[in-house]
């Protein structure tokens, strides 16, 4: 998993592999005022941080795999019955094996504030206004408030990302993904199509 | 034309004619189209031998009448144009995703095209739920964003909801690597778009043009604004909008746009497009067989970055 990559490094193509900046750098830059009346101690914090929410990914994945196994993906199938029974499925078995999960488990709170941090630095930075026009023309969720190891509500629009917004987002493993809804940002278990944590409250792009 | 071949059902069903389905008077209904030819449908498009001829469609997946009438207009042309497959643009299937809908949304309106050995190839558009990739019928074999070849033009389907930097490197090697003579993209939120409701996602484009003009893109395509609007070329790019091939929004569509070579927001459509050596025909198609819009584009000439091997 590469770590926290700014907006601008994204940007630079063929260089994004060897300019690797790291989330202390990120932090380090944006918050230089700060660390001058708090010394090193904030940076290795963060880090510390941003090592604790790929371990904790790290830890669902391997749980996800657990779940999963003996449990056959009906690729390329012709039968939809088959895609629904899968997904429910996989999501009965990741909820059987996390049954106590609950808000914060993998957004803990010191994670929660980085992402907080990370997203107004990106709806605050120079992508800004295109990462608030993208948001709004993709049709923002509203008014629906969702709860860890619930399903995404069926027929309920996925909001779209913003690319700008996630290149300063950590890299999340194929399996899941990060998604607005109203003002929560969601990880999502893509083919279990089940709601994994959330941050609440967050200064979404809409928000601003 | 569909209340045409709904009379004609009406007058000409005995004689075997046309076959009609019946159904509950709530269901949409399929009007099936009878046998055909060149004469009796506003053919835009030359036939050529060996050409690469698809439909394009987005935004279509209600389940409502007037997808139903699309889908019976694509199969009256394709008795004539003998399209191989349909790209399209997302939002495959709206609201819920349990089987009944799948059969309701695309498997019955698009039985006979499907029945006649034509493909789809889908994209993910946000009101489509990431099973949909599992769906055989709708070639995705399990990826989000995918590329397939057809003769000499090469597709690449993108997922315009999640466009994240795994999926920004692979847009750019395919494109790197690819030679073919088209290169043909197609994602669900557009990067040009004079619809109102939505209009363009300006994030994507600034991440998505600076590709697509480096590695010679030729053609765009996307859904998402419920309107049909073809633009004038953007960095040397042909753009199109399809997103009312079951939804509509009903003129919305802006006007005195300097960017619009055309539109059209007063009714559904779908579109046919043949590719032959360097031209590209396009014909435009409403939901009662009104041509709305057609042409003949060139083929651009390849930017230099092309011949540039890869890093």
């Amino acid at each position: 998993m590469d770590r926290f990559l700014t907006t601008e490094t994204r940007r630079h193509g063929g260089k994004r592999n060897v300019v690797v900046t790291s989330i202390a750098a990120v932090v380090l830059a944006s918050t230089f005022a700060a660390a001058q009346t708090q010394s090193p101690p904030r940076v290795n914090q963060n880090a510390a941080i941003s090592a604790d929410f790929e371990k904790r990914i790290a830890d669902y994945m391997k749980l996800r795999q657990s779940a999963q196994a003996g449990l056959t993906t009906p690729k390329n199938t012709q039968s939809p019955t088959q895609l629904t029974e899968y997904q429910h499925q996989l999501a009965d078995r990741i909820r059987s094996a996390r049954p106590q999960a609950q808000q914060g488990e993998i957004f803990t709170p010191p994670i929660a504030d980085l992402f907080r941090h990370l997203v107004s630095q990106a709806i605050n930075g120079p992508q800004g206004t295109r990462i608030r026009k993208s948001y709004q023309r993709a049709e923002p969720i509203r008014g629906v408030h969702l709860a860890v190891n619930q399903a995404y509500p069926d027929g309920l629009a996925l909001q779209s990302m913003p690319p700008s917004l996630l290149m300063n987002l950590p890299k999340l493993p194929k399996e899941l993904e990060y998604r607005f809804v109203d003002h929560e940002l969601i990880l999502r278990d893509i083919a279990a199509d089940l709601i994994v944590d959330f941050i609440p409250d967050l200064t979404t792009p809409s928000t601003k | 034309m569909i209340r045409k071949f709904v009379l004609a059902t009406l007058i000409t069903v005995g004689a075997g004619t046309l076959a009609f389905r019946l159904t509950p008077s709530s269901a949409p209904t399929l009007a099936q189209a009878p046998a055909v030819s060149s004469s009796q449908l506003e053919l835009k498009l030359p036939l050529e031998q060996k050409s690469v001829r698809f439909a394009v469609i987005g935004d279509n997946g209600t389940g409502d009448q007037p997808q139903y009438d699309v889908a019976a207009e694509m199969e009256a042309y394709e008795k004539v144009v003998h399209y191989d497959f349909v790209i399209m643009m997302g939002d495959n299937i709206y609201g819920g995703h349990k089987p009944k809908d799948f059969e309701r949304k695309f498997e019955t309106p698009y039985k006979p095209l499907l029945d006649a050995g034509v493909k789809f190839y889908a994209c993910l558009g946000n009101h489509d739920n990431s099973d949909e990739t599992l769906y055989k019928p709708f070639n995705m074999n399990g990826q989000r964003y995918y590329t397939f070849k057809k003769g000499d033009v090469q597709f690449f389907a993108l997922d315009s909801n999640y466009m994240d930097p795994t999926q920004l490197d692979w847009v750019q090697q395919q494109l790197r690597g690819s030679n073919a003579k088209w290169k043909i993209a197609y994602f669900h939120h557009p990067l040009y778009s004079d619809g109102r409701f939505h209009g363009p996602d300006v994030d994507l484009r600034n991440q998505l043009m600076p590709i697509f003009e480096k590695y010679g893109v030729n053609v765009v395509m996307s859904g998402h604004d419920h309107v049909y609007e073809r633009f004038k070329p953007e960095g040397g790019i042909y753009f199109f909008l399809v997103g009312n091939s079951g939804e509509l929004r009903y003129h919305n569509l802006r006007q005195g746009s300097d960017i619009m070579a055309a539109g059209f927001d007063t009714d559904r459509t779908f579109m046919l497009v043949e590719i032959a050596g360097d031209k590209l025909y396009f014909q435009t198609i409403s939901r009662t067989g009104q041509t709305v819009d057609s042409g003949v584009l060139q083929r651009q000439p390849k930017p230099p970055a092309e011949n540039t091997p890869p890093a």
